[in-house]
């Protein structure tokens, strides 16, 4: 009687804990999104008459979204999971059942990415009556913000894999995270960067995330769409698997 | 007797340092087994490679039949662990703690439930079910924690240390309870520097030291064979050692020197008045022997803690 789905039952504590603090968690993760909104949405954007031909606050509000599915997952498996001490003595508990190093990356990876969804989809809830959501088109767009979100889910713990070993002050999420949105399509339109940045920032996989999630909203999908996505995918994939396979051999309980 | 653990030819190395060191070992069912040495003396290690903790270097290593190598999952399954350290989940209550973590042995929550008020109850904690560990006293995080190790109904438990830190109250009552466990007919493996705990609760001890079994046995007859029936223990001034060891060269005795004091131990055929008669000492006593001066026999150190 060996632990199948172990994972599953990481996935399941984390959650639990989730529901147990309902309200405190809940309203804690819209806090942040929440004052992007005000922030760039609105005080930035009433400088900002029109983008593209629409308003600056609709303009901004894929990338608002993007945003929140990378900013939620990368934090809680880069900085809350793999790195706490606490959380380390935890997992030697856990070891000490069938469950297996492998279980604990995967579930706490999975645990991320549930919570980075929680978090959009209270982002879109909280948007629609402010006329952000117009279109049927949101729902697609949640199902490839799941996929950013585990992307970043698994970005956080690769990173974490690094920390532990020897690059530990390249990873902090300051230097990493915050100039990956700001060069990334979330605030202004990557078009209007110049061509090497712009090639650069074709590599990193957030702007397929923003430009996936921004084209489908404003019903402008063309063959690219479809590179961006096998994009997302493609990294995510490949994020994972080395999530796994390095923090199997590196992590410290 | 079904052996629960066998050992063969068992090397655990970290780097260069050889830290357990084992050409074999049997622990057989219904035994209460104790692995008795000093700090570092590769007791946990041993115990962590059994629990799937750690990795063996070399060599093999069997637990309720299965290799620990390849069949680690089932052995967890099978088996119960209270560490040393009370780990337990901080952010939940006692009663989710072990629902939770009954979840990780794949255990249903229906059939855990009258387990965990059984647990609880025999365990005297009752009426801390629903409390925050933060709440909680040392004594009752020890008392969780050993609930966690027990709620699998483990067909064999480890146990760390398992008073350490904690105050000579919290101490007894831990040992009544891991004696009461052993009347149940459960099989222990124990880990301990305290030869009082060891001679309390285990049938059998292995003395451990550096990496090393020196001897296993029943702790009487350990202690009968290795030491005798008495010890005289005597403290002397560095200068005059000499003088005695030869005194009791000459007499035939068996003794041991620790820094500046002697122990004599008194086997069958020999009285301990004939070694009162020969020191003047302003400290002299004559005790029961313990399982610490068959290690200090047999290793020449002491266990560390008396």
């Amino acid at each position: 009687m060996t632990s199948k789905k172990g994972y599953l039952k990481v996935l399941a504590r984390n959650y639990f804990l989730f529901k147990k603090s309902s309200f405190s968690a809940f309203a804690f993760l819209l806090l942040e999104p929440l004052f992007y909104l005000l922030a760039f949405g609105l005080g930035l954007g009433s400088f900002i008459t029109n983008v593209e031909g629409v308003s600056y606050i609709d303009y901004f509000f894929p990338g608002l979204l993007c945003a929140t599915a990378v900013l939620i997952p990368f934090f809680e498996t880069a900085l809350l999971q793999f790195s706490k001490p606490s959380r380390k003595k935890l997992y030697s508990l856990w070891l000490m059942t069938p469950i297996s190093r492998k279980d604990i990356i995967i579930g706490e990876i999975l645990w991320a990415t549930t919570k980075g969804s929680i978090a959009t989809l209270a982002v879109i809830l909280v948007a629609t009556p402010f006329g952000l959501v117009q279109s049927w088109l949101i729902i697609p767009c949640f199902l490839i913000l799941i996929i950013i979100s585990f992307l970043f889910a698994s970005l956080g713990a690769v990173i974490v894999s690094f920390a532990e070993s020897e690059f530990s002050i390249f990873c902090s999420p300051s230097t990493l995270i915050l100039p990956l949105i700001l060069i990334s399509g979330v605030l202004y339109s990557i078009d209007t960067l110049a061509l090497p940045l712009k090639v650069m920032t074709y590599l990193l996989p957030l702007s397929h995330g923003t430009e996936a999630v921004r084209g489908l909203l404003r019903g402008t999908v063309s063959m690219m769409f479809l590179f961006h996505l096998v994009y997302l995918l493609v990294a995510a994939s490949v994020l994972f698997r080395m999530a796994i396979q390095r923090l199997e051999k590196n992590l410290t309980v | 007797m079904a052996a629960v653990v066998q050992i063969k030819n068992l090397i655990k190395k970290y780097d260069d340092f050889t830290a357990v060191n084992i050409a074999s070992l049997e622990i057989n069912e219904n035994e209460c087994f104790g692995l008795l040495g000093p700090k570092g003396s590769g007791k946990s290690s041993l115990a962590q490679i059994l629990y799937g903790s750690s990795s063996l270097t070399e060599g093999d290593a069997f637990v309720l039949g299965l290799n620990v190598q390849d069949h680690i999952a089932e052995i967890k399954a099978r088996i119960g662990v209270i560490p040393q350290e009370m780990i337990v989940d901080d952010e939940l209550s006692v009663t989710e703690n072990l629902k939770i973590y009954a979840q990780f042995y794949e255990l249903s929550v229906e059939s855990v439930t009258d387990k965990i008020s059984s647990l609880l109850r025999s365990l005297k904690i009752e009426d801390k079910a629903e409390h925050s560990i933060r709440s909680l006293s040392l004594l009752s995080k020890k008392k969780l924690s050993i609930a966690l190790g027990l709620i699998n109904s483990p067909d064999l438990l480890f146990i760390d240390e398992p008073t350490l830190d904690l105050d000579p109250t919290s101490k007894k009552w831990i040992l009544n309870f891991l004696k009461d466990l052993k009347q149940q007919k459960l099989t222990f493996i124990l880990t301990t520097e305290n030869e009082t705990e060891a001679e309390l609760l285990c049938d059998k001890v292995a003395l451990v030291d550096q990496g090393k079994i020196l001897v296993v046995g029943e702790p009487a007859a350990l202690i009968q064979e290795l030491v005798g029936k008495e010890v005289v223990e005597f403290d002397c001034e560095p200068q005059d050692i000499n003088y005695y060891v030869q005194k009791l060269k000459e007499q035939k005795f068996e003794y041991q020197v620790f820094q500046s004091t002697v122990m004599v131990f008194i086997g069958s055929g020999k009285l301990a008045k004939e070694v009162l008669s020969l020191v003047t000492s302003s400290r002299i006593m004559l005790r029961k022997p313990s399982l610490n001066d068959v290690f200090l026999r047999l290793s020449g150190s002491k266990l560390g803690n008396s």
